[in-house]
């Protein structure tokens, strides 16, 4: 079949292979430019997460590598006999389900007040909010055990004692605490994304006679959805041990997840490299299952106007 | 004239929606204030405790802001001085001759008064304060950081 060749298609075919090669070309430097951090995830992530894979099947003691041999699925076997695994595992998904819900409500109410035109000193209170997030897990222990000292302790000496309500210890304060002291950085992705829903919708919502409540769960909730889908990830990667944005400076052992601490207990202080990383992958897979559950979830809660644009054409 | 008075008619109200909006915004920055005094009270009590002496550590009748044990010296002996509640108010005296059920005291704005005997065992008085900070701790955590190391 002959069509005719217009002076249009002819400039289609001229520029058909420029514009490949300018393609090409992009397609190259963009990748040149992320090649140091796909690099580093080969060698410092990918690698060592399937040479853990391996280890995970075989009996492998740091202590006599040379003896290492393979042993199938007997790690995960022994996991699931093992009841400081079962214990730490539920630990960890216990702590997820605590800690999350206080950070996600916490960081997005304190989104909410200083998205407020009427605060005053907003840089000066955000930086103070933010501070907490730099102090290490460590140190926090250590203010927290004299904070709630049943002697000398401020709590109870100011609060408890004086209402006759029973002393508060450290191990009831220091999960709260600690959670709310982490939402710094979810607190200011959250509030970049409220400071970036348009002001004319929530004119429109005011003449249309919406309230502030009415504002904040139809318009801000719904427009800040993909940031609370972020910062959700990053907490539950972070309470189950992970380090996304900030890291707490714990030592190997010292960990505040309770499975990621049995892993390194196993790994460094019992040399069992093949054992720790079995519980390693049974971790990862709960997690990986985990965050699935949520990208399936979020299609039906979380707002991604790019799709529906392309739903739309 | 017509619309000089209708302006007249809406000034309470504009005034009245000012004082609601000043109100609210005090409001709600004097909540945020007192909830990043909260938030940041560990950091607080951190600061507060780094200026306390080891003593006051360990007294928990202690006051809960730096202060140092107040002590009276007295024919050549450092005694310390408690509150003690002598009839219907509290004296601070020197504790001279501590015994369990019973205790001699002096009184430091009147040394030569002689011996005040009070009944009860003297580790139950609260130790008399006087406020003052110590930046003893910064001192020794200067001596003891290996700077060069770091």
């Amino acid at each position: 079949m002959n069509f005719p060749r217009t002076r249009e298609a002819k400039e289609i075919n001229i520029a058909k292979p420029h514009h490949r090669s300018l393609a090409r070309y992009e397609a190259v430097v963009g990748f040149l430019f992320i090649s140091p951090w796909i690099l580093g995830f080969i060698l410092l992530k990918l690698i060592p997460i399937l040479a853990a894979l391996g280890f995970s099947f075989t009996n492998f003691y740091m202590l006599e590598p040379e003896k290492t041999h393979f042993i199938g699925l007997t790690n995960y076997i022994n996991i699931l006999h093992d009841q400081r695994a079962g214990a730490s595992l539920f630990g960890a998904i216990g702590t997820f389900l605590f800690v999350v819900p206080i950070e996600m409500i916490a960081a997005l109410l304190l989104a909410a007040i200083f998205s407020s035109k009427a605060l005053r000193a907003k840089r000066f209170m955000r930086t103070l909010f933010f501070l907490p997030i730099i102090i290490p897990s460590l140190t926090i222990f250590v203010i927290l055990s004299g904070l709630s000292d049943p002697g000398t302790g401020w709590l109870n000496r100011l609060i408890f004692d004086p209402l006759k309500l029973p002393a508060v210890s450290l191990y009831q304060i220091f999960p709260t605490v600690l959670a709310l002291w982490s939402i710094g950085p979810s607190f200011l992705i959250l509030l970049g994304a409220i400071q970036g829903v348009s002001g004319e919708v929530y004119e429109a919502a005011r003449v249309d006679g919406a309230g502030p409540i009415m504002r904040l769960f139809a318009i801000t909730l719904p427009m800040i959805s993909p940031a609370i889908f972020f910062t959700l990830i990053i907490n539950m990667t972070n309470a189950f041990g992970g380090v996304v944005l900030l890291d707490r400076s714990l030592p190997f052992n010292q960990s505040l997840s309770p499975m990621e601490s049995y892993i390194n207990s196993q790994m460094f202080g019992r040399a069992q490299l093949g054992y720790a990383s079995a519980l390693a992958w049974v971790m990862f897979i709960v997690v990986m299952v985990i965050i699935l559950l949520f990208f399936r979830s979020a299609r039906y809660w979380v707002y991604f106007p790019e799709e529906e644009q392309s739903e739309e054409l | 004239m017509k619309n000089s008075k209708q302006t007249k008619r809406h000034e309470p109200s504009t005034l009245g929606l000012r004082l609601w909006t000043f109100t609210g915004a005090a409001l709600l920055n004097l909540f945020v204030f007192i909830l990043l005094l909260v938030y940041l009270s560990p950091l607080s009590y951190m600061i507060v405790t780094s200026l306390k002496t080891r003593t006051q550590l360990q007294d928990s009748k202690a006051p809960i802001l730096p202060a140092t044990p107040r002590t009276f010296e007295y024919q050549g002996k450092v005694l310390d001085v408690y509150e003690v509640p002598i009839g219907n108010q509290i004296r601070d005296l020197a504790l001279y001759d501590p015994h369990i059920k019973y205790s001699g005291f002096i009184d430091p704005s009147n040394p030569n008064a002689g011996v005040i005997q009070w009944t009860g065992y003297y580790r139950s008085l609260n130790k008399a304060y006087t406020p003052q900070i110590t930046f003893d701790n910064y001192i020794q955590l200067w001596k003891t950081i290996k700077y060069p190391h770091v």
